[in-house]
C-alpha cells in the first residue's frame, strides 16, 4: 500500500472463513534493560501485545473480543524475539467488521492506567507460569541469559520481573508510537475473499494511516563465545535435564537450510541419529531433540534430553558429543541426506495446510528474509544442500567453545543455582 | 454462518467380511492423506493390576511389524516425510498416520503390519517399558500435569476404569511382563473391533481395492459387552492440597459429574459452557483475567466419553491469590443461577460457536478426527453435517433449563498443588481439606 504495508490476498473459497493475520517487526530484540539512568523495558513487547486487545477509538474496552466472539470468530496473538503477530479467524461476512477493529487499533489505540494495571498482572501470572514455576522454562531463560551477553536475545520474551514491575503507562505509548505503524508490519488476509473487492476496503481503512520512519535500531552482534559455558541448576525434580545452545546464523543466511537439514538428521524423528543411539541403542536418555531457532540475528541451534534414572548426566554427554563430532568429521550418507530434505519438504507442505499456517509461515519468512517469496523457493534451496555443505556447517557451527550448557540436578529440597 | 454455508465432503462406509469398518472420505484440495486405525478399547480395558497395557502395546506397534524392525520401520516413515503416530485413550486406541498423497498405499502397509503382524520383542519389551516407566516419574517435574495426574484419580475414584493416567500406575507399569501385552493385543485388536478411516486426495476404488487385499486376513473375535458407569454425587466440597512448597503457583482443577457422549444435553451443554467458562469472553475469564488479573488462564468444559465424565474447571494463580480464584468461581456458579444468562448473551454464544465450527473441519486430519469419533461412538452420519442446524435450532428454554442440572455450587472434587501450608489457610471454610504431605506423592 502506499504507507508501506504489506498485504497478501490468498483467495481459497473451500470454506466460509477468512483468516487475517497482522504482523508487526518488533519483539524482545527491540526492547532494553534497565541501566543506570533508567529502568529496563524488557518485556514490553509482549505486554503490549496483551494491550492489543483492550479497547480503541471507535471500539471500546472488552469490544475487540466480545464483537468478535459474538460474529462467529476467534483472534489470538503471539511475540517472538524478533515479531508480534494477531490473527482473528471468522466467517466471511465479518470481514468488514475485522478491517475496521483492526485498522483502529492499528491507529487509535486507548492506553488506559487501569487496563495496563490488569494486564501487567496477567503476564506477571504468564511469567510465573512460564518460566519460574516450570524446569524447561527456567532452563530456556537461563540458556539465553548466559549464550547472549550483548545481544538483546539475552532476556526472556516475557521480560524480567523487576523490569515488568516497572514498565510505565508512558512507555506503552511510546512503544506504540514508534513500532505500530503500516510500514513496520504485513498484512496477510487468506480464504474466503476475492482480491479487488478487498483491497479497496483496506485502502479505505488503512491508506490514511501516515508513513513513520523507522529504522532498525538493532545493531548489534553477539560476540563469539570465549569457550564452553555452563550453568547448573540445583532445584527440586525427578528427572535431569539437559539444554544446549550452540550460536548459529541469522535466518537469512544461507547456511540456514543446512542447518535444518542438520535438525533432521540429527534430532527430529526416531531414526534421527541422536534419538536412535541415546534413547533406543543405549537406552541412556528418556528422549532427545534438536532444533535451529531461525532469528533476524544470528540465534541458536538447541539440543535437550532428559537422562534416564540411574544413568550419569555427563555419561549421556560423552554420547551425545561423539554424535556430534562424528557429523562434524564424516559426510552424511546420500541416504540420510535425502531424508532430511523429504522430511522438511512434506513439514512445509503440512504447516500450509490451514488457513492459519499458511499466513503464519510467510508473515514469518517476511520477517527473516525481507521477502515473503522465499517460502517458495525453501524447498529448493533444501534441495541444493548437499554432504559436504552439512559436514562444513557441522564443523562451523557445532563446536564445543560456540556451545552454552545449562544441565538441571535434581535435589530433593530447595535449590541454588 | 449456517449449515447451509458449510460442504462437508461426502463420505463412504464399507463393512468388510471380517467385520473390519472402513470410513473414506476424499478431499479434492492438499496432496496429503491421513489414515487412522481405531480400536475401539483403550486404558479402560486394562486389566486390574495391569494398567499401562494398553499404553505399552500401543508403543510396541512402533518398534516392529511386518517385514520391518523397530530401526528400519522408523528410517521408512521418517524417508518419506511422514508420521505414524500411537496413542491410547480411555475409550480406544489409535494409529494415526500423515503422509503425503503419493505414499498412501506405503502407509496402508505400514498401517497393516502393525495392526496385524507385530513383533513384540523381548528387548523391544524392556526398552518401552522402561522409557515409560522414567517418562512417568516425569509428570513430577511438571505442575499442570502432576495436578491432572491426581485428579483423574480423585475424581473418579480408585477403582473407576477411568482414573488411572494413560500411562498406567508406575508400580503396576513396572511389573508387567510382555505377554501381558501379547494378551491385550490379542483380545482387542480384531478387526471386527477396528475401524480404518481414510481422509485425503485419494480415489475411493482404487484404494478399497488394496485396504481389502491388505486387511482381509485380520482375524476377528469376540467383543466385550461394557455398562455405562455413572458417578455418585457429593453433597459437599473435597478439597485435595498436594504440597509442592517450592511452588510459586497452585494449579486448580475442581469438577463434579458431567455427561457421556451422545448425552441429549450435549449441545445445549455447549452453549451454556463456552459462556460460562469456554472461549475469551466467557465469564470466568472475564472475572478472574481480565477484571481481576488473576490469572493467565482458566477454563471450564465437560468430558464426553462412553462413561459419565466430568464438568470440571482449570486454572493457576500465584501462591496468595488461591483463596480469591476459589472464591470467584464459586461467585460465578452462584450467579449463573441467580442471574440466569441473558438473551442476547446467549444469541452471541451460538453465533460463536456456529462460526468457529468451520475451523475444524479444515484439514484432512481434523476430518478424520470428526469421522472417528463418529465410528467410536457409534454416532449418526449425519453427526457432522447436522451440528450447526441442531445448534441454531435451540430454544432460550432448551438451553436455560439444563442450568439447574449441571452446574452445581456444591459438591465439587477440587485438586490444588502448590505451597499446602499457604494454599489451606486461603480455603478454610469452602469444604472438606485434606492435604498430602509433599513425600507422600507417589505416581
Amino acid at each position: 500500500m502506499s504507507n508501506g504495508m504489506l498485504v497478501l490476498i490468498i483467495e481459497d473459497h473451500s470454506l466460509p472463513i477468512v483468516c487475517y493475520n497482522t504482523t508487526f517487526k518488533v519483539g524482545s530484540r527491540n526492547e532494553y534493560q534497565k541501566t543506570a539512568q533508567s529502568h529496563g523495558i524488557t518485556g514490553m513487547s509482549h505486554l503490549f501485545e496483551h494491550m492489543m486487545f483492550n479497547g480503541s477509538k471507535k471500539y471500546g474496552e472488552g469490544v475487540f473480543d466480545q464483537l468478535l466472539e459474538a460474529n462467529g470468530g476467534n483472534s489470538n496473538a503471539w511475540t517472538s524475539k524478533d515479531m508480534t503477530s494477531y490473527y482473528e479467524v471468522f466467517p466471511t461476512d465479518c470481514l468488514d467488521l475485522v478491517i475496521d477493529m483492526e485498522s483502529d487499533r492499528m491507529a487509535n489505540l486507548s492506553l488506559t492506567k487501569k487496563m495496563f494495571n490488569s494486564e501487567r498482572d496477567v503476564v506477571k501470572e504468564e511469567r510465573r507460569m512460564s518460566i519460574e514455576n516450570s524446569i524447561p522454562g527456567t532452563m530456556w531463560e537461563t540458556l539465553n541469559k548466559n549464550a547472549f551477553t550483548k545481544h538483546p536475545y539475552h532476556w526472556p520474551v516475557v521480560g524480567w520481573m523487576e523490569d515488568l514491575n516497572e514498565i510505565t503507562l508512558s512507555d506503552c505509548k511510546s512503544f506504540y508510537r514508534k513500532y505500530y505503524s503500516p510500514s513496520n508490519a504485513i498484512l496477510i488476509i487468506a480464504g474466503d475473499v476475492v482480491y479487488p473487492n478487498v483491497i479497496d476496503k483496506l485502502e479505505s481503512a488503512y491508506g490514511s494511516m501516515p508513513v513513520a520512519k523507522l529504522t532498525d535500531s538493532q545493531s548489534i552482534t553477539e560476540p563469539n563465545n570465549d569457550g564452553e559455558r555452563m550453568v547448573e541448576i540445583h532445584r527440586p525434580a525427578e528427572l535431569e535435564r539437559w539444554l544446549m545452545g550452540y550460536l548459529g546464523c541469522a535466518g537469512n543466511h544461507r547456511d540456514t537450510a543446512t542447518l535444518d537439514i542438520i535438525q533432521q538428521i540429527m534430532g527430529d524423528g526416531d531414526s534421527s541419529r541422536l534419538v536412535k543411539k541415546l534413547v533406543h541403542d543405549s537406552q541412556i536418555a528418556i528422549d532427545v531433540s534438536g532444533t535451529f531457532h531461525w532469528g533476524i540475528d544470528p540465534d541458536l541451534f538447541l539440543f535437550d534430553f532428559r537422562v534416564r534414572p540411574g544413568i550419569s548426566g555427563d555419561r549421556v554427554l560423552g554420547q551425545f558429543d561423539k554424535q556430534i563430532d562424528r557429523l562434524s568429521e564424516t559426510l552424511v550418507s546420500p541416504r540420510e541426506l535425502q531424508k532430511a530434505k523429504n522430511q522438511l519438504a512434506s513439514q512445509l507442505i503440512f504447516e500450509m495446510s490451514t488457513l492459519l499456517g499458511k499466513s503464519t509461515e510467510i508473515s514469518n519468512y517476511y520477517m527473516i528474509f525481507n521477502d515473503y517469496q522465499m517460502v517458495f523457493n525453501m524447498i529448493d534451496r533444501y534441495m541444493n544442500v548437499t554432504r559436504q555443505d552439512v559436514l562444513t556447517a557441522a564443523q562451523t557451527y557445532l563446536r564445543r567453545d560456540n556451545r552454552t550448557i545449562v544441565r538441571v540436578i535434581p535435589e530433593k529440597n530447595g535449590g541454588t543455582e | 454462518m449456517s449449515a447451509d454455508h458449510i460442504h462437508i465432503p461426502p463420505f463412504q462406509t464399507e463393512v468388510m467380511d471380517n467385520g473390519l469398518t472402513v470410513v473414506m472420505m476424499p478431499i479434492d484440495k492438499m496432496p496429503l492423506v491421513s489414515v487412522k486405525c481405531l480400536i475401539k478399547s483403550g486404558t479402560s480395558a486394562d486389566k486390574k493390576g495391569k494398567t499401562g497395557s494398553a499404553s505399552l502395546t500401543l508403543e510396541l506397534l512402533k518398534k516392529g511389524s511386518g517385514d520391518y524392525n523397530a530401526a528400519k520401520f522408523s528410517e521408512a516413515i521418517d524417508f518419506l516425510g511422514g508420521t505414524v503416530n500411537t496413542g491410547s485413550a480411555p475409550d480406544y486406541s489409535i494409529i494415526s498416520a500423515d503422509f503425503l498423497q503419493k505414499d498412501l498405499a506405503t502407509a496402508l502397509q505400514f498401517m497393516g503390519g502393525m495392526v496385524m503382524k507385530p513383533h513384540f520383542l523381548d528387548h523391544e519389551f524392556d526398552s518401552a517399558q522402561q522409557r515409560i516407566s522414567a517418562a512417568i516419574k516425569g509428570i513430577m517435574d511438571n505442575p499442570s500435569s502432576l495436578n491432572s495426574y491426581f485428579f483423574q484419580k480423585l475424581f473418579f475414584g480408585e477403582s473407576h476404569p477411568y482414573a488411572s493416567p494413560t500411562n498406567g500406575i508406575l508400580p503396576e507399569i513396572n511389573a508387567l511382563q510382555s505377554q501381558d501385552i501379547r494378551e491385550f493385543f490379542n483380545e482387542h485388536f480384531i478387526a471386527n473391533n477396528a475401524v480404518l478411516v481414510l481422509t485425503g486426495k485419494f480415489q475411493i476404488p482404487e484404494v478399497f481395492a488394496n485396504i481389502q487385499k491388505i486387511f482381509s486376513s485380520w482375524g476377528t473375535g469376540q467383543l466385550r459387552k461394557t455398562s455405562r458407569i455413572l458417578i455418585p454425587v457429593q453433597q459437599k466440597n473435597k478439597f485435595f492440597v498436594m504440597d509442592r512448597p517450592d511452588s510459586v503457583q497452585t494449579y486448580i482443577q475442581m469438577g463434579v459429574p458431567g455427561i457421556y457422549q451422545n448425552h441429549p444435553d450435549s449441545i445445549p451443554l455447549n452453549v451454556i459452557n463456552s459462556l460460562f467458562g469456554g472461549g475469551f469472553t466467557s465469564r470466568l475469564n472475564q472475572e478472574i483475567r481480565v477484571k481481576r488479573g488473576l490469572t493467565y488462564s482458566i477454563s471450564s468444559g465437560f468430558t464426553r466419553m462412553f462413561h459419565q465424565g466430568s464438568f470440571a474447571i482449570g486454572t493457576f494463580t500465584k501462591t496468595e491469590s488461591t483463596g480469591e480464584v476459589v472464591q470467584v468461581i464459586f461467585d460465578e456458579l452462584h450467579k449463573l443461577h441467580d442471574e440466569k444468562p441473558r438473551d442476547d448473551e446467549i444469541r452471541d454464544t451460538i453465533r460463536h460457536l456456529c462460526g468457529t465450527y468451520p475451523l475444524s473441519l479444515e484439514t484432512a486430519e481434523q476430518l478424520s478426527e470428526k469421522l472417528t469419533r463418529m465410528a467410536l461412538y457409534e454416532l449418526p452420519s449425519t453427526w457432522i453435517s447436522d451440528y450447526l442446524s441442531i445448534l441454531q435450532a435451540l430454544s432460550m428454554s432448551d438451553i436455560l433449563k439444563i442450568v439447574d442440572d449441571y452446574f452445581p455450587v456444591s459438591g465439587y472434587t477440587c485438586v490444588l498443588s502448590g505451597n499446602g501450608r499457604e494454599i489451606e489457610s486461603q480455603i478454610q471454610g469452602f469444604g472438606e481439606i485434606t492435604v498430602m504431605p509433599n513425600e507422600d506423592i507417589h505416581l
